[in-house]
């Protein structure tokens, strides 16, 4: 048995001059929540569209399960796919809808109904009230729901998930994540969720591939991409960072806020990322500056207060209300919790 | 507000229900009321015309949707910015008159030795009415996204089974609405027949020959009225069958 449920081996396409992709590795692990967060345009659909065989790859290979199938028709694989507009089959009810996949496999019309109503029921939709409704009378929620049983009741080996939670208002959206994180812990089923939004991912995932203009920018669980960002763009994209640039004269950091203490091996010029939450506020830290506060922003648990440091803006969140816009304070942080990137 | 819907009203009813009453008057032997041209008409002769019409109007509307489907598939879901282009060239020939265009058909049938045959007929017929089949399957085409062919893949269906599940069944609303479109104006069509076909005779030329060349409007009436409650009939049958189909 194979570890993996897909491997993808420096998988390249192009569309006409457009590089869509360029050299994928990527290997997803059984019964893995994983997640390919990118922006808009960097290639993460064409991934998953990829996986399923929508499209063909120029170059490399795709295993399923741990067979070649780089080129199998996406009716041969085997995967489940829950598609952004959903694509549900507006002349079919409900019933009729999850009932696709199995009707097609010519499976016999007992198990067809008892595997409907089961999925029906994984995705917390009853059956008595839901099963006979067209898909024009459900919520955007429920057809939610209802493309979601669809794509598990063929008991996919690998579930693909093309931003479904695009369309849904933050509420449900937020409900939807924490629904989808039960659904899989209850099949099993390896899912591969492409999204543009990095809470969802951070959120739902075992671990998750950061992409951007179609390169892989790192692969880990989402505590490491989030506390050891591989490089600058990965520490942008993810949560909130400040970037001061600085030179490197022999052991010490020169920037515009002053001399920073920092472990760095062999660069001449970096750029060092400082979380807003591991700055400290009161001087009792390895880095001191000294800053005016120049915005302070209410977040309900949080404060978030934006401290010029000569001429440079730092962001810092503290738990304190205390401070005013224009009080002088000292903040800082230890060595051991900026990110250091070359510039 | 109302008052807008005045004139379409009046003109309705002066030039559409107004004649439709002569007719009927004629029909029953206007001035001396008698049923004897429903009797007349009824001879076998007219049922041979009316089958002729039947024959000739089936046969235009499947070979329609023969060609228009295709078409219509090919616009809708594959020629994506060629799209607009395509739609204008379907719709093109209809700028220029009906009668132009039958004239044009003659043209080409002439050297081919096909004048006045029963394939000149359809020819002629199917090349007039194919846009009233095109369109509407179109419109119903259009509406159905690359990602529902796309799930239907996913979930284990074949580009054939796909067509058969998804895609044909969403275009039944079109192709109902074009094959009767298509088939009650084939059914009364004089003018093709009666210009590429010669001696063919229809429901449509054989009215047209009573009204306008024998000056008879009392069978001539006695017919269309016979006509008229035989599409009117014809359609219910249809409507309530299609009504079936779940759009």
């Amino acid at each position: 048995m194979a570890e993996f449920a897909v491997e993808l081996e420096e998988v390249s396409k192009r569309y006409g001059n457009f590089e869509a992709v360029t050299n994928i590795e990527l290997a997803i692990r059984k019964g893995e929540f994983f997640s390919i967060l990118g922006p808009s345009g960097s290639g993460k659909t064409t991934i998953l569209r990829l996986i399923a065989g929508l499209i063909f790859p120029d170059k490399g290979k795709i295993k399923l399960m741990g067979e070649d199938c780089t080129f199998l028709p996406p009716y041969k694989r085997n995967i489940g796919m829950v598609f952004q507009d959903l694509a549900l089959f507006p002349h079919l009810n409900v019933f009729e809808n999850v009932a696709y996949g199995l009707r097609v496999r010519k499976i016999p019309e007992s198990e067809i109904k008892r595997r409907v109503l089961e999925c029906l029921e994984i995705v917390n939709l009853d059956p008595r009230t839901f099963a006979k409704r067209k898909i024009n009378q459900l919520s955007g929620g429920q057809q939610q729901r209802v493309a979601i049983a669809r794509a598990l009741a063929i008991e996919p080996a690998v579930l693909l998930l093309d931003e479904p939670l695009g369309s849904l208002d933050l509420k449900l959206r937020q409900h939807m994540m924490t629904e989808l994180k039960r659904i899989q812990k209850n099949v099993k089923t390896t899912f591969v969720y492409v999204t543009h939004d990095q809470t969802e991912a951070l959120v739902m995932s075992d671990r998750l591939a950061v992409i951007n203009c179609g390169k892989l920018e790192q692969i880990g669980t989402p505590i490491e991409v989030y506390e050891k960002p591989k490089n600058k763009f990965v520490a942008e994209f993810i949560g909130e960072m400040n970037f001061i640039e600085a030179d490197v004269c022999e052991d010490r950091l020169i920037s515009e806020i002053g001399e920073i203490k920092a472990r760095v091996n062999g660069l001449r010029k970096v750029v060092i990322g400082i979380r807003p939450e591991k700055i400290k506020i009161g001087g009792d830290t390895e880095n001191v500056f000294r800053g005016k506060i120049e915005e302070k922003i209410f977040l309900g648990g949080q404060v978030k207060i934006i401290v010029n440091v000569n001429g440079i803006e730092i962001k810092c969140l503290t738990n304190h209300n205390g401070f005013r816009e224009g009080d002088e304070i000292e903040i800082g942080w230890n060595s051991e919790e900026v990110a250091i990137f070359e510039a | 507000m109302r008052f807008f819907a005045y004139p379409a009203i009046l003109y309705l009813l002066v030039l559409f229900y107004l004649p439709l009453f002569i007719v009927i008057l004629y029909s029953f032997g206007f001035p001396n009321f008698s049923l004897n041209y429903y009797f007349e008409v009824m001879r076998p002769i007219y049922f041979k015309v009316l089958l002729n019409s039947i024959i000739l109007a089936a046969i235009t509307t499947v070979f329609c949707f023969l060609l228009a489907y295709p078409v219509a598939y090919y616009i809708a879901l594959r020629a994506q910015r060629w799209k607009n282009l395509l739609l204008v060239l379907v719709i093109l020939p209809f700028w220029i008159s009906f009668l132009l265009r039958t004239y044009a058909i003659m043209s080409i049938l002439t050297p081919l030795g096909l004048m006045f045959t029963f394939t000149a007929v359809v020819i002629g017929m199917v090349y007039d009415y194919l846009p009233f089949m095109l369109l509407p399957i179109y419109a119903s085409l259009e509406k159905i996204t690359r990602s529902q062919i796309d799930a239907s893949y996913t979930l284990g269906a074949s580009p054939w089974k796909t067509f058969l599940k998804i895609t044909f069944p969403q275009s039944m609303p079109g192709v109902v609405a074009g094959v009767i479109l298509v088939f009650i104006p084939a059914l009364g069509e004089f003018v093709v027949p009666s210009m590429l076909g010669g001696v063919y005779t229809t429901i449509g030329t054989i009215t047209w020959d009573l009204f306008l060349r024998y000056h008879d409007w009392w069978r001539g009436s006695a017919i269309s009225i016979i006509y008229i409650a035989a599409v009117l009939a014809a359609l219910a049958i249809y409507m309530k069958k299609a009504g079936r189909i779940e759009i």
